[in-house]
């Protein structure tokens, strides 16, 4: 286990982190806001990463591309909520998630009825292809650096929205005490739209950056959806910074466990046992750290105590 | 007079029980024919419905609302796949075997996601579901992300009866009808009555003395041990087990069963699994998108009773 | 010398800066009805929480019959004979009536955890409830949704419904809240009839029903106890007098 080694699976740890910060942050706005279980925020992901590969593809300009993949996500989600999800808001959980699971089942195989199972590729510039030395026997691909730094600006711009705007303040107080917000006067279906369509955007965005780093498929938006969903059980719903500190936390988990969970192991136990289970424990390890989380803070580590009352 | 009588006919043909007894009579009839096709068919839907049905249990009567079901279930599978590498191939201990693991998954992740509600306790879940698909999926000596096959169908004490499809159909018949009729008395017992209660108002349950927590933890590792045995009847089914019997999207197939089948109703999950198995097997045969079909059905079932259908054909009317 | 049936030993509790409990004892004894009043915003419905179990106070204790129970949960504080009366009705609207109080009576047997015997046939605690429902005079509204009653039948079903569990402490916030004179009469002539059988602590602002029935009363005022004494103590307390029964008191 080298140094180099590890400074590699860090960087990929928090290319990863950022990435699921981008989409895990619209989600538990919307979580917080509306109570809302959304589901095919995963889709939204994919969409963003197809739409942008193939503006790149037609326009044959990865900045124009780029720019038509975020206005077609924005578009996008304005669409589905006003076609959907606003009709679901006051419905039970149980509908939300039969409803936004059929848009998954739906979009997912329209998407592979238009541009068949393969992968699409997502061609970058040729300032952004190639690695760079970072230190000696240290190489690291400029893209994937590139999405880190576009992720921390990213989340650094949220924090100034959020804290220093009259909007950020009504998104904070309305996600954490939503009734709050609507006693102000303040109407709330507004807001949910403008905190959907954005948040879809920035899924958007996150699938447009990993398009050229994992392939994009119709299938693409599902893993990242859960662990988003285990981000925001970690960082609590509707607390952006809280998003932000968990998706690092289990970008940097999963990485760091998948690159050296086997190698530990062998430490204690013999070779084929730590290659039998190593695998299976780094796949685990996030996982058991939602778990901890939910026994020691169930609302998450970044939110207040809510006015939830006891029940046991 | 005729409209009462329909109305009755139709609460008869859409009742559970002539739902089980409907999928037996297909066995029966697809075995004297030898239509092979339709009793693989049969046994699936009753394997589905038994999934649904222990789902229905967790969500309509518990008011749960789990999207992980579908780890138990392929939990029960694999503990057949497993059993079988170490060398029991015997349904009777398989069975229980399938049960207890489903249900010993379920007690500590359950008692974990029931300190918390609503969304939190969906994302949950669904996010044990997935660690238990990843674990599965990195088990190489199981065959990992492909699967594996089972060395062959299980024994019932000692003998090679389940070899043939339509006893293991009948297996499948019978332990729905067995599981369906277990529920409902549990249903309509203390138990059942406590649940339900704690489902519409946790708060007065408790103040009552009543542990909710408990109860709902007892009920949640009952569903899943059920789920479990319907996993070990599709492994023998299809001999073959791999993680992708947990996929989340089937936690969302076996949600959409409930639903379809009216989540009030605790046998209602038969009738919507054998609906959504039908509707899987005709538009299978006819497009390889049959998710969108799905999807597109489902979204018409709940935007329907998401937007007031009467109150807009009264305003277009206007 | 018996313990009394509930104690609260400076109970404390804050929310930010802002205490609502604040040093707050006091004792009700075994036959007691003990009123607590106040103006809003005294911290009467965060006093009835911690006591219920449901609001963990930050310092102090909550004693039933001498056994500390701050720890415990509502359910175990129940199943000591802490029977409870929300201020907005709580029943179970999609049971019947008599299903409600079934399910008070099935707690108070203790156990939850029989899985194959019929609701339906366990007739003794079914006769229980019955008798609960005819004492609070529900009896012919057994089959009715309990959803379907009015504002003052959910009340008197919610009596019924700790009744039926034969309680040691009966503990009442706001019952006669939204009621009219007639039920609020009604109720209290209900509750003046249970006197001596089981002790009650009653947080109430109809006046006439607290003077009626209370042995003692705590007058809370920002969270902390202003004066505890007989009903006629109180009304002779001139601060009390003008700061909050006004100048039309009885």
């Amino acid at each position: 286990m080298s140094f180099t080694l590890l400074a590699v699976q860090i960087l990929n740890g928090l290319q990863l982190g950022v990435i699921l910060f981008l989409v895990a942050a619209g989600l538990t706005l919307v979580f917080g806001v509306m109570d809302f279980v959304n589901l095919a925020h995963g889709v939204q992901y994919m969409l963003g990463a197809y739409l942008t590969a193939v503006a790149v593809a037609a326009t044959g300009h990865f900045g124009l591309g780029l720019a038509a993949g975020l206005v077609g996500s924005l578009a996008l989600g304005f669409a589905f909520e006003v076609l959907l999800f606003r009709h679901l808001t006051r419905r039970d959980h149980l509908e939300q998630v039969l409803a936004t699971f059929a848009v998954i089942l739906i979009v997912t195989d329209l998407v592979r009825m238009i541009f068949g199972p393969a992968p699409l590729p997502l061609r970058l510039p040729e300032l952004f292809t190639g690695s760079i030395r970072m230190m000696p026997g240290l190489a690291y691909p400029i893209w994937r650096l590139v999405v880190i730094g576009a992720g921390l600006a990213v989340a650094f711009l949220l924090w100034v929205l959020i804290t220093r705007t009259r909007t950020g303040m009504l998104l904070r107080a309305g996600s954490t005490h939503p009734e709050m917000v609507s006693a102000l006067g303040v109407d709330i279906d507004r807001v949910f739209l403008f905190v959907f369509a954005f948040g879809a955007m920035l899924a958007g965005f996150a699938g447009a950056m990993a398009g050229p780093i994992l392939s994009i498929e119709p299938a693409m938006g599902d893993n990242v959806l859960i662990l988003a969903f285990v981000v925001i059980v970690i960082g609590g719903i509707g607390a952006v910074r809280g998003a932000l500190v968990a998706s690092l936390i289990v970008g940097l988990v999963d990485t760091l466990g998948r690159a050296f969970a086997t190698d530990l192991l062998r430490l204690v136990v013999d070779r084929s046992a730590a290659a039998q289970a190593g695998p299976a424990i780094a796949s685990m390890a996030i996982y058991v750290f939602m778990a901890a989380v939910l026994i020691f803070k169930p609302t998450g580590l970044f939110t207040g105590e809510r006015a939830w009352t006891r029940t046991r | 007079m005729t409209r009462a009588l329909a109305r009755r006919v139709a609460a008869l043909l859409l009742h559970p029980a002539t739902a089980i007894v409907g999928l037996a009579l297909a066995v029966a009839l697809a075995e004297a024919f030898g239509w092979n096709f339709a009793v693989t068919l049969a046994t699936r839907a009753a394997i589905l419905a038994l999934a649904a049905l222990s789902l229905s249990f967790v969500i309509g009567q518990g008011g749960m609302v789990s999207f992980g079901h579908a780890a138990p279930f392929g939990i029960g599978a694999y503990a057949v796949l497993i059993a079988g590498e170490y060398g029991i191939r015997e349904v009777s201990l398989l069975l229980p075997l399938a049960f207890l693991a489903a249900a010993a998954f379920a007690v500590p992740t359950g008692a974990l996601a029931l300190r918390t509600r609503g969304v939190y306790f969906i994302m949950i879940t669904l996010a044990f579901a997935q660690m238990a698909y990843f674990v599965f999926a990195a088990l190489s000596a199981f065959g990992g992300d492909d699967g594996m096959g089972l060395a062959g169908r299980a024994t019932f004490a000692g003998a090679r009866f389940l070899r043939s499809d339509g006893n293991l159909a009948w297996l499948s018949v019978g332990l729905l009808a067995a599981a369906a009729w277990v529920l409902h008395r549990v249903v309509a017992a203390r138990f059942g009555f406590v649940l339900r209660a704690a489902r519409d108002d946790e708060a007065r349950v408790s103040a009552l003395g009543f542990s909710v927590y408990r109860t709902r933890l007892v009920a949640y590792a009952l569903g899943a041990g059920i789920a479990g045995l319907a996993g070990a009847l599709l492994a023998e089914q299809t001999a073959f087990v791999s993680p992708a019997l947990m996929n989340w999207h089937r936690s969302g197939e076996l949600i959409v069963m409930v639903v379809l089948g009216g989540s009030g109703r605790l046998a209602g999950a038969v009738l919507g699994a054998i609906a959504v198995v039908l509707v899987e097997e005709f538009l299978g045969g006819v497009t390889e998108y049959w998710k969108l079909g799905l999807g597109l059905l489902i979204l018409a079932v709940v935007m329907s009773r998401a937007i007031d259908l009467r109150a807009l054909l009264a305003r277009i009317a206007r | 010398m018996t313990a009394p049936i509930l104690r609260l030993d400076d109970l404390c509790k804050h929310y930010g800066a802002l205490p609502v409990t604040d040093h707050v004892s006091l004792e009700v004894g075994r036959h007691e009805i003990h009123a607590v009043i106040g103006p809003n915003g005294a911290g009467k419905s965060t006093l009835v929480g911690e006591i219920a179990g449901s609001i963990v106070p930050d310092h102090g204790r909550v004693l039933i019959d001498g056994e500390d129970v701050t720890g415990e949960s509502v359910a175990a504080r129940a199943r000591r004979g802490l029977a409870r009366v929300f201020q907005t009705s709580r029943v179970i609207k999609d049971f019947s009536t008599l299903d409600n109080a079934l399910l008070a009576a099935i707690a108070t047997d203790g156990t939850a955890f029989r899985f194959l015997t019929p609701v339906a046939g366990e007739t003794a605690t079914r006769e229980r409830a019955r008798a609960a429902l005819d004492r609070v005079g529900l009896a012919d509204r057994g089959d009715v949704l309990a959803g379907r009653l009015a504002h003052g039948e959910k009340r008197a079903l919610e009596l019924a419904m700790g009744l039926v569990q034969a309680p040691r402490l009966l503990l009442l916030d706001e019952p006669m809240a939204g009621t009219g004179r007639e039920e609020t009469e009604r109720l209290t002539e209900l509750l003046a009839s249970l006197a001596g059988e089981v002790a009650m602590l009653i947080v109430e602002h109809d006046m006439a029903t607290v003077f009626r029935l209370a042995d003692r009363i705590t007058v809370l005022i920002g969270g902390a106890v202003a004066i505890c004494g007989t009903p006629a103590e109180i009304r002779a307390d001139p601060t009390v007098r003008s700061a909050y029964l006004g100048e039309g008191a009885p």
